[in-house]
């Protein structure tokens, strides 16, 4: 039971990625709907996507079989024999989507997580080809380690592994702004477009909120769930925009602005923590804004 | 091995016909700014716009005491930053305008598309590449009135 291998549904999705990517753009110019494509935006995205994956192919062997190694060694040590049954497939989904909150949310919340994640945003577009604009990066957030108590439950590594790749897949479903809302039982369940629209938002009242990966009752359950409001257009982006479709300065503008920060003279070593630990936005004299503060100041 | 030949392979041709797709149907355009587009972007950025402007093909550009405010096109959307005089590298003539080369990994030059780089050059040298010490960033100042009070503030 232990050599259990299940398939990467993320990875393995690129020929379903691209068939809805163009019926989208399809969509989009024929009838007319919300939402819209821009070459260049549309092909830094698609390379950051491939990014990603190459260097998952290149970390395999190495940093990637590392944290397996955690997985499996958490599972060794596991507290129950669940097995490999179907509801505990179910059972890995939900916990694994509580994990991908608090994961995310912690890519927000914390700088350095941020640095990361900070690409998957960095599109003024919101269309499929956003869900694939992803870090190169990842791994070094460590918030991998997030899933080990998952393992040390007694969840198969390679269960949480097709856990988090089915969670992804059905992501990348939630980037358009081709669907409306749905019907309210599912808006009330579920990630939705609609909920992942304002989550992709730079509207101040929109920031930090709808951390969902599939279910959105996690955000209803600790209080960062905010609705779409018709009133409201999301402005998608970042609250401070890049000016360049590089996909090489997408992947890493953040970390130098981290760099940049941390080195700066006349630091205190709590300070250098904090431009590297803090929320983003936060600086030692007060003269950025956090998301937070944004918030207050707009209240 | 082949496997992922065949997969890298797939995923480049797709990308290039995603290109392809995508320039014919018109979609690989700049924008091209309006006034009232500039400034309806300013304002919903919570930016100022100063007192005077220069237009190029592709952005708006507005004094703010000290510090040049821009709009440009990046693709088909706009970008708004400010531009402060110790930002900036250098401002060049290109071959369809003028570069402004910034000290900004996320934003290494501004491209101006203009037929009439000279005067921008100018007016830009005038503003970003003197001596002169700065006041505060006018990105402290707030919002308090609608669009329509402020454009015509």
């Amino acid at each position: 039971m232990d050599d259990l291998t299940l398939p990467d549904i993320a990875a393995l999705a690129a020929p379903v990625y691209f068939a809805f990517l163009v019926f989208e753009i399809i969509i989009i110019v024929r009838f007319r709907r919300a939402g819209g494509y821009e070459r260049r935006d549309t092909v830094a995205s698609l390379l950051m996507g491939t990014g990603s994956i190459l260097s998952g192919i290149l970390l395999a062997s190495t940093v990637l079989a590392a944290i397996g190694g955690l997985y499996t060694f958490a599972y060794q040590y596991r507290l129950f024999d669940l097995g490999t049954s179907w509801w505990v497939f179910v059972l890995a989904f939900v916990l694994g989507d509580l994990v991908y909150y608090w994961v995310h949310r912690l890519e927000h919340e914390v700088r350095w997580g941020w640095a990361s994640h900070v690409v998957h945003h960095s599109s003024q577009h919101y269309n499929f080809s956003t869900a694939l604009r992803q870090s190169w990066f990842k791994f070094a957030t460590g918030t991998f380690l997030l899933s080990v108590p998952v393992a040390w439950i007694g969840v198969h590594p390679a269960i949480i592994a097709f856990s988090l790749s089915l969670n992804l897949f059905y992501q990348f479903f939630v980037h358009t702004e081709t669907v409306g809302r749905l019907h309210p039982w599912i808006e009330a369940i579920f990630n939705t477009p609609s909920h992942h629209r304002v989550h992709h938002g730079n509207n101040v009242r929109y920031l930090d909120a709808n951390y969902a990966g599939t279910l959105i009752v996690w955000d209803r359950l600790f209080g960062t769930f905010v609705p779409e409001d018709d009133d409201e257009p999301v402005r998608y982006g970042l609250v401070k925009d890049i000016g360049t479709f590089n996909p090489l300065r997408i992947a890493v503008h953040e970390y130098v602005g981290i760099a940049r920060d941390v080195f700066m003279p006349g630091l205190s070593l709590k300070e250098r923590l904090g431009y590297m630990f803090g929320p983003p936005g936060w600086s030692h004299d007060g003269s950025r804004q956090t998301s937070r503060q944004m918030k207050a100041g707009e209240a | 091995m082949d496997s992922l030949l065949v997969y890298l392979a797939f995923i480049a041709l797709s990308l290039g016909g995603v290109w392809v797709l995508l320039d014919r149907l018109g979609l690989g355009e700049e924008a091209q700014p309006s006034e009232l587009d500039a400034e309806r972007t300013l304002y919903e950025h919570n930016l100022p716009n100063g007192d005077g402007a220069i237009s190029t093909d592709n952005a708006r550009l507005y004094d703010l005491s000290g510090h040049v405010g821009v709009v440009r096109a990046h693709g088909h959307r706009l970008l708004t930053r400010i531009i402060r005089p110790q930002e900036v590298r250098s401002v060049e003539r290109t071959k369809r305008g003028v570069a402004v080369r910034l000290r900004d990994f996320g934003e290494p030059a501004v491209l101006l598309i203009t037929d009439e780089p000279d005067g921008v050059m100018d007016w830009l040298r005038a503003r970003l590449m003197s001596d002169t010490i700065h006041g505060p960033s006018p990105l402290g100042e707030l919002r308090a009135k609608s669009f329509d009070e402020w454009v015509g503030a």
